[in-house]
């Protein structure tokens, strides 16, 4: 089944289990009408029980554009929106990024679940320079996934770190040469959508949501969504393929 | 006494073996009762400073949950209730004695997670780290997907929980997973020596680094240094800080 959505500067695309959201930019800012683009394309893929990941992938462009200062002046939540909607899809992302990553680029990767980095790829926060924050919650974010000194350095400086760094803080999960990024990130998120899609969603939810809580209350989230997968099928059909020595045949039940 | 492990107790350390190395000791029913009864004795017994876990046999520390067990309990709601009244992870992770775990080849699912309870995990080179789980259609269960991303960051966590796919020592150390990697026939000597050093520690200070450290997961941080003064204090009060 193929099933292709092209707008104006997005284009969503789900086949079998995955959903390949494509971000074209020609370098101008980001506005208005695409991130409302954005909001409905991620309301869309929440919505597909078939989908078990999301791969979003960009031109160079893509990850360096700003928000436009417009929608800054009109429209100052919707960046943290459409952030949010991402971030908060049941469905893992996952980013591929190349090139210079700054700026609307850098929140939207931020708020992707894993990240996979072209070796010439650089990050940078360069907001403070110009006397303003990140506009969707990036210092958040940013703390949360290479602690407190990374972020700071990361924020303070507006020093950009090189995909080997970006690697080994945490920033990103993985660094490829720029002409095997592609197949890497397909091999990745393939690999996500063979998993059973109900543990998927629910690991996702796991480890996302346990965060936020105190671990008692984390252990305990942890133990209900582990029990909800006891009564599925896929469990059942994960077991005994296990045990037959065989691939599985999930049906996201 | 013990079938599924061995218990061993000396100089203050209490050696526990998970020993089913036919099954890469996997962790059945049977022997989580007795795990149970084991850290219980750990928690209990004063002469007993230090716990360090083993697995038995060259391939793995645990390859995880036994999966014959899967599917046996009467009811998703006994199982849940079962391990609501008999919290065997929850008591080591509370346990107020330091915790080693020395990991050679498999530390997978149920195993990994047994380690990450622990407060040191040290690996031989052979080691192999993940949480499986989701290509048998579950999540852990046993505090993986809470443990892992509050002991490595967040982004790599999240990719093993996702992909289940397994990462060598190297990585581990990398990831901060792991603090030490040894040569295989190094870990059992080094392991021991750690905790021989630990053993011999004030165990009212260790308590309270550990129920410090316990807080710093949870805790705002004016509350945890309120914790972490109070805790200090009363060890000064009773005459233990020189």
């Amino acid at each position: 089944m193929y099933n292709a959505r092209a707008m104006a500067s997005l284009s969503v695309d789900v086949q079998g289990r995955v959903a390949r959201m494509q971000l074209r930019s020609a370098g101008e800012p980001l506005d208005r009408p695409f991130l409302e683009e954005m909001l409905a394309a991620c309301e869309d893929i929440a919505g597909r029980a078939e989908v078990s990941a999301v791969m979003l992938t960009g031109n160079t462009a893509t990850f360096a554009a700003e928000w436009s200062p417009q929608l800054l002046r009109e429209a100052p939540e919707l960046p943290l929106s459409v952030c949010s909607a991402l971030a908060e899809l049941p469905q893992p992302v996952v980013v591929a990024l190349s090139g210079e990553v700054c700026g609307a680029g850098l929140e939207l990767a931020l708020a992707c679940d894993l990240r996979l980095a072209a070796e010439s790829s650089r990050f940078t926060i360069a907001e403070l320079a110009c006397g303003r924050l990140p506009a969707a919650g990036s210092i958040q974010r940013l703390s949360r996934l290479v602690g407190r000194s990374w972020a700071a350095w990361l924020l303070l400086t507006g020093e950009a770190v090189d995909a080997q760094r970006a690697l080994e803080i945490g920033l990103v999960n993985a660094v490829h040469p720029a002409d095997r990024l592609h197949a890497m990130i397909e091999a990745l998120v393939e690999r996500i959508a063979s998993r059973a899609p109900l543990a998927i969603r629910y690991a996702k939810e796991a480890l996302r949501q346990g965060l936020e809580m105190p671990l008692a209350q984390g252990l305990q989230h942890e133990l209900n969504l582990a029990g909800l997968l006891q009564a599925t099928v896929d469990r059942t059909e994960g077991v005994a393929a296990f045990l037959e020595k065989r691939a599985p045949d999930f049906r996201g039940e | 006494m013990f079938q599924s492990i061995r218990y061993e107790k000396g100089a203050g350390v209490a050696t526990i073996t998970l020993d089913r190395p036919q099954v890469h000791n996997a962790i059945d029913l049977h022997m989580r009762d007795e795990l149970w009864e084991a850290l219980q004795a750990v928690r209990d017994d004063p002469e007993v400073r230090c716990a360090l876990f083993l697995g038995a046999g060259e391939e793995a520390f645990s390859s995880g949950a036994d999966v014959r067990d899967f599917g046996t309990a009467p009811s998703v709601q006994a199982a849940r209730s079962a391990r609501q009244q008999r919290d065997l992870w929850g008591l080591l992770l509370r346990l107020e004695k330091p915790a080693i775990a020395a990991i050679r080849g498999y530390a997978w699912g149920a195993g990994l997670e047994m380690a990450l309870l622990c407060d040191i995990r040290i690996a031989a080179a052979d080691a192999s780290l993940t949480l499986p789980e989701v290509n048998l259609g579950y999540i852990p269960a046993a505090g993986g997907s809470q443990l892992l991303p509050r002991t490595i960051p967040s982004g790599p966590a999240l990719q093993m929980l996702l992909t289940g796919h397994p990462i060598d020592a190297s990585t581990a150390l990398r990831l901060g997973l792991v603090q030490r990697v040894v040569p295989v026939e190094m870990l059992l000597p080094e392991a021991r020596a750690l905790a021989l050093r630990l053993a011999a520690l004030n165990p009212q200070a260790v308590a309270a680094v550990k129920r410090s450290l316990l807080a710093a997961l949870d805790l705002p941080l004016a509350q945890g240094m309120a914790l972490e003064t109070r805790l200090a204090q009363h060890l000064a009060a009773n005459g233990l800080v020189k």
